[in-house]
Formats: C-alpha cells, sequence, structure tokens
C-alpha cells in the first residue's frame, strides 16, 4: 500500500496548509433573471496544499523518498487528509459502511450530548459489535474518539489492526455521557485500522460522535457522510519537488496532491 | 437528511466584516445624440453576500465543506438568512464551484463564501 507518509512527530501536516474542493456545472441565464442549471455531477476534484518546514534530514528523506516513488503524477497513492475525520457516516451507523453483528438493534434519532438528536442507541440480547474498517497503514498515529453512555457494563470502544494487536477503552457503566479517547501508536504491518464498539449480551449503549483522527490528540467532531478523510488513488499534482535547506537538517519544500473521483 | 447553511458554534451565521451587494440588472441602449434607452434586464433586485469566516475550529470548518460539498457547489439552492437583516431568502446559492478553506493555525480555519440570491 502506497500512502503518502506522516511526520515524524505523528503529524499528518504543518500549519498553515489549504484544500480546495471544486464542482462544475452549466448555468445559462435567462432575460428575465431566471437560470437553468445543468450539473455535471460525476465531477468533484479536491486537492491540498502543504507546506512542509524544518524537516530533519531523515523526514525528508522519506518525504523525497516517496515522491519519487510514485514518479510525481505518475502513481496513485492513498492520502489521509490532516486533521480529518477518517470515518465514513460517522452519525449514521446505519449504513452499510458499518459492518453490524446479526440481531444488532441500531437506532438513530436518540438524544445527543450537544442536545441535538444524531445520537445512535445500540443494542442486541447476544454479544454485539459495530464497526468501521479504515483502508490506512495501522504503522501510523491515531485517535478515536467518541460519546458515549451505557448502564450496562462490559462495552468497549476499541481499536485493532485485524492482525492481533488492539486497544481498548472500557464504557462507564452510569449512564453518563462521557468523550472517550483512545490514542493508537502501535508498530503493525498490517494495512487496515478497524474501530469498534463491542458489548456483551443484554448490554446497550448510546453513541455519538465516532470519529479516528490521524493525529496524536483528539480535536472538536467532524460529522462526516459518504466521503471519509482517506481519499485512496490520490496524485502529486506536480512533477517537480523544490527543495529548500535553510539550515543544517532542516529542510523545507512544498506538495500539491489533488484527488478526484471522476474518470481522468 | 435536510442540510441549512451552518451557524457558527456561537450560534452567529457569520462574522465581521459582511459585505451585502444589491444589483439592479439593467440594459442600456446608448444613441448617437447621447440620449439613451434603459430597461430593466430582470424583475427586481438580487442581493449576494460575502461572508468572510476566520479562527473556526475544525468542527465549524467540516460543517463548512459538509455543507458546500452537499450542495456541489453553486448547484444547490438552500434558504439563506441575510445577516444584515436577519430575513430568510430562499432560492439561494454559492456564487462559485470552487471552496478554498485554510487551516492557517489550531483553532483558525478561514475561509471566504459567497452566496447569491436568485430568482
Amino acid at each position: 500500500m502506497r500512502v503518502f507518509p506522516e511526520l515524524a512527530s505523528g503529524a499528518a501536516a504543518q500549519f498553515p496548509w489549504r484544500r480546495m474542493i471544486r464542482y462544475r456545472s452549466v448555468r445559462n441565464r435567462l432575460p428575465g433573471g431566471d437560470e437553468i442549471d445543468f450539473g455535471d455531477v460525476p465531477y468533484e476534484r479536491r486537492s491540498w496544499e502543504l507546506p512542509l518546514g524544518d524537516l530533519e534530514d531523515v523526514e525528508w528523506q522519506a518525504v523525497r523518498d516517496f515522491f519519487a516513488e510514485t514518479g510525481g503524477r505518475r502513481l496513485p497513492f492513498t492520502f489521509v487528509e490532516p486533521g480529518s475525520n477518517l470515518l465514513a457516516w460517522s452519525d449514521l451507523l446505519g449504513e452499510d459502511v458499518w459492518v453490524k453483528s446479526v440481531g444488532l438493534q441500531v437506532s438513530g434519532g436518540a438524544l445527543d450530548p450537544k442536545g441535538g438528536i444524531a445520537a445512535t442507541s445500540l443494542s442486541d440480547g447476544s454479544g454485539w459489535t459495530i464497526s468501521q474498517t479504515l483502508l490506512a497503514p495501522a504503522s501510523r498515529a491515531f485517535v478515536a474518539s467518541a460519546w458515549l453512555k451505557s448502564s450496562s457494563t462490559g462495552v468497549v470502544l476499541k481499536m485493532s489492526d485485524g492482525a492481533g494487536q488492539s486497544k481498548q477503552v472500557a464504557v462507564a457503566a452510569d449512564d453518563i455521557w462521557r468523550r472517550y479517547e483512545l490514542p493508537w501508536r502501535l508498530t503493525s504491518a498490517a494495512d487496515q485500522v478497524v474501530l469498534d464498539v463491542a458489548g456483551p449480551a443484554g448490554a446497550s449503549v448510546t453513541v455519538y460522535g465516532l470519529q479516528v483522527e490521524p493525529q496524536i490528540g483528539r480535536s472538536s467532531y467532524k460529522r462526516t457522510t459518504e466521503q471519509s478523510g482517506i481519499f485512496a488513488n490520490a496524485y502529486f499534482d506536480q512533477d517537480s519537488l523544490i527543495e529548500s535547506l535553510t539550515a543544517p537538517n532542516q529542510n523545507s519544500g512544498t506538495l500539491r496532491i489533488q484527488w478526484t473521483p471522476s474518470p481522468i | 437528511m435536510v442540510v441549512a447553511f451552518p451557524k457558527l458554534k456561537t450560534g452567529a451565521l457569520t462574522q465581521y466584516p459582511v459585505f451585502r451587494e444589491l444589483s439592479w440588472p439593467a440594459e442600456t441602449i446608448q444613441f448617437l445624440d447621447m440620449g439613451r434607452q434603459l430597461y430593466m434586464d430582470g424583475s427586481g433586485s438580487l442581493r449576494r453576500w460575502q461572508l468572510n469566516l476566520s479562527r473556526l475550529d475544525e468542527s465549524e470548518m467540516a460543517e463548512v465543506i459538509e455543507f458546500f460539498t452537499a450542495m456541489r457547489g453553486s448547484l444547490g439552492r438552500f434558504d439563506f438568512e441575510d445577516p444584515m437583516t436577519g430575513e430568510l431568502v430562499s432560492n439561494c446559492r454559492f456564487d462559485d464551484d470552487e471552496l478554498r478553506v485554510s487551516a492557517v493555525d489550531e483553532f483558525d480555519g478561514r475561509t471566504v463564501l459567497t452566496v447569491t440570491e436568485t430568482r
């Protein structure tokens, strides 16, 4: 799996960085001011500009090697968007991207800790689990977080690499909303990370704000829909890499990346 | 899922400074004797707002991006609350098909949105 490298600190990028989202439509404006639109619905283009500064030689070497490996614009790679929620449909656990054990009751529209109705209740008479798999290297730094509320014992928020390594945090059985955090930074050769919420027979939990971010510490919740923060088949938007060395062991450069689900 | 133009965490729609443009589209024919004939090109004024957003946290930025994505740029129509009057204006769209967002620092996301009223 070819994946844009993280920095030695576990960060995915440095401030400031920029992103751009572009759609396309044709618009006819009539003499009276009315408009008729034709959307080019399949077209979408996202791009990022990532300035990197003061990287140590080893860090910059990894960036340079990766750029050389892709040959600039030639080969695709997976781009993990900095600061984003890597889960898809983070509020809609009934979506197919969430793998559910048979018999699990998923009820959306429950009261959430923000005063809305975006939480989801999960329960089952037998042991249950709901999970989403992220196609990103398990050797990277991640942090999972979620608001969970349960009166049952044994409910856990869990991350694993699907190859035997896992971490989990137990949910307190006091029926109080808490935001749980589960940092992940393990040595693993797996190309996936799995986020689970699981419970024993008869247990129930209310969930809100499920999130996995590509960084060490969690940030505020970012609701997602169909597109998560993982972009497979991204490309560099440049054929040359301009490097600058401002002092010993202080390397800088700017990378531009683009992604489109549309046929190129 | 119903999507509404996202508000900031404070409940505000936007930040100062906000700009509003009122326009009365017209066509003019200029004659050789310097007289002119002018007629209105539309049925009334259309409004356009420019919203300058800064110091947004990650979730506020994500809401803006999700809304722009749901609208697919300038294609979708939505109701927009005029930040100067509080009037709910229907049939608005983004002016542009492109959204640029800068993450300048932690808790400092910045973008500029232009919303146009249409008929």
